[in-house]
């Protein structure tokens, strides 16, 4: 073989090589396009919800760019529906004629904090609803977190399967659409909350913190200390019963949510977190704090107080972090 | 509105279940009709009692062996005095009945109270907009409340 033949072999070697390495989709990238298209895409389908403890339940959906809509077909909430308009999340209650709404916090605009806090992965290709779809797996870079693994249609980017792995290795949430289509019209008339029907807000609609320490009398607390990639994100007023407001203040690594819940412990006559039913538990050698798992194994729900503040966590982390996150209030 | 609807908290369980007077019943429906989150309650406890009257409630697999070391042999008649037979008795169907409530209170589904129910699909709203959510299931555990 001539100098010039050699030459000629690792070039097209090198070429090869190279197409083939780029022919394997950056796991980030398709992440990326996902995301972005999650809030443009036009389509409607079917899919089924599943969640520890309860029957599967069929759900069908409508999707308008950032606007959603999901009918409860079976299931223990059949007949109930869901519309996120991009700003609110609005449950419709359809045996007492009334919309419930929640402000949504705004969604990032990149995915940054995510990619800070979990390494996406490719682990290969299947087909969900007779399509073909890249399968990612979001490893997270700390232990104790939850983690996702996500099922993108090749073409149309729409994550079309998702399954939640909760902190302690466990498969919690787990969503699979079984029939999806493009062509679809979708009527903005879908999105509307329907005439004649009462509107309960659950949220007040401001969120800044003079906005919320007015509403629920007094300067929402936060914790010294939150487990490593979560950020604060923002402050809201959460409506109950007995007209007394409670702060919100969200947490998040980009993946995950802890949610941190602050009422005055005499606001309404009745201690918040309290009532009927089991569920607390007062923690061994407890500081103060009583932890409840509810929902196990999607979330874990710890008390605590600030002074004369009553304080509830929420969120899918280990027992250890959530405990640090408890006593830093003291 | 909250005084009515704490009254009504402390009622809505039996109610749910179709327990109550007939005055009572009355009183709670008329508030119910004009009250959504009162509603919204009632209904989670019916659902509640739903799907606990579907579940096959099955004992604890380590429940016999909770019991049985509790249990005392039949004492030989006539040897023992009335006073100690009927204590042997009482002693075994005290330490049994003990033992079957904590067994039940170890294996029975946890019930949220009302304001953990609220927590909770207040938690779901505010993981509503985290990049990937998944969205249906999250709508399901806010739709639903605390349905166990």
């Amino acid at each position: 073989m001539t100098r010039y033949q050699r030459i000629t072999v690792i070039i097209v070697a090198a070429l090869c090589l190279s197409g083939s390495i780029s022919a394997a989709p950056d796991p980030t990238d398709l992440l990326r396009k996902s995301y972005a298209a999650e809030s443009k895409s036009t389509f409607s389908g079917q899919l089924v919800t599943r969640v520890p403890g309860q029957a599967p339940a069929e759900v069908s959906i409508l999707r308008k760019g950032t606007h959603s809509r999901m009918d409860y077909l079976t299931g223990p909430s059949a007949g109930s529906a869901i519309i996120d308009d991009g700003k609110s999340l609005i449950t419709l209650d359809s045996r007492t004629k009334t919309a419930y709404v929640s402000r949504t916090p705004d969604p990032p605009e990149h995915l940054d904090l995510l990619l800070a806090n979990y390494r996406p992965v490719l682990i290969g290709s299947a087909k969900v609803a007779d399509r073909d779809c890249y399968e990612i797996k979001l490893s997270s870079k700390y232990p104790g977190n939850p983690y996702k693994t996500i099922w993108i249609d090749k073409k149309s980017f729409t994550a079309l399967k998702h399954d939640r792995i909760n902190s302690q290795g466990k498969l919690t949430m787990s969503t699979e659409y079984t029939r999806v289509g493009y062509s679809a019209q979708v009527s903005e008339s879908s999105f509307a909350i329907p005439k004649g029907w009462k509107t309960m807000q659950l949220t007040q609609p401001n969120n800044s913190l003079e906005s919320v320490r007015k509403q629920v009398g007094f300067t929402p607390v936060k914790p010294g200390y939150a487990p490593q990639g979560y950020q604060f994100h923002d402050y809201s007023t959460r409506l109950t019963r007995g007209n007394c407001p409670f702060a919100g203040l969200r947490y998040t690594n980009g993946l995950n949510t802890i949610s941190v819940f602050e009422r005055n412990k005499d606001c309404g006559g009745r201690r918040f977190g309290r009532g009927r039913g089991r569920g607390w538990m007062h923690r061994r050698g407890g500081q103060g704090s009583d932890e409840c798992m509810l929902y196990d194994p999607q979330a874990r729900m710890m008390r605590t107080s600030a002074g004369d503040i009553t304080v509830i966590l929420v969120g899918d982390i280990a027992q250890t972090e959530m405990q640090k996150m408890a006593d830093s209030f003291r | 509105m909250s005084e009515e609807c704490e009254r009504i908290a402390e009622l809505l369980v039996d109610h749910a279940a179709g327990a109550g007077s007939p005055r009572q019943k009355a009183f709670i429906n008329k508030h119910v009709e004009a009250c959504p989150i009162c509603a919204r309650e009632l209904q989670a406890l019916r659902n509640t009692n739903e799907l606990l009257a579907k579940m096959e409630l099955e004992p604890a697999p380590d429940l016999w062996d909770a019991i049985r070391p509790n249990l005392q042999p039949r004492p030989a008649p006539s040897r023992t005095s009335w006073i100690a037979r009927h204590w042997l008795k009482s002693t075994a169907a005290t330490a049994a009945v003990a033992a079957a409530i904590a067994a039940w209170m170890i294996t029975a589904p946890k019930t949220p109270t009302f304001d953990q129910q609220a927590v909770l699909m207040n938690h779901a709203a505010m993981s509503w907009s985290t990049p990937f959510a998944d969205k249906a299931a999250l709508g399901l555990i806010e739709v639903i409340g605390a349905e166990q």
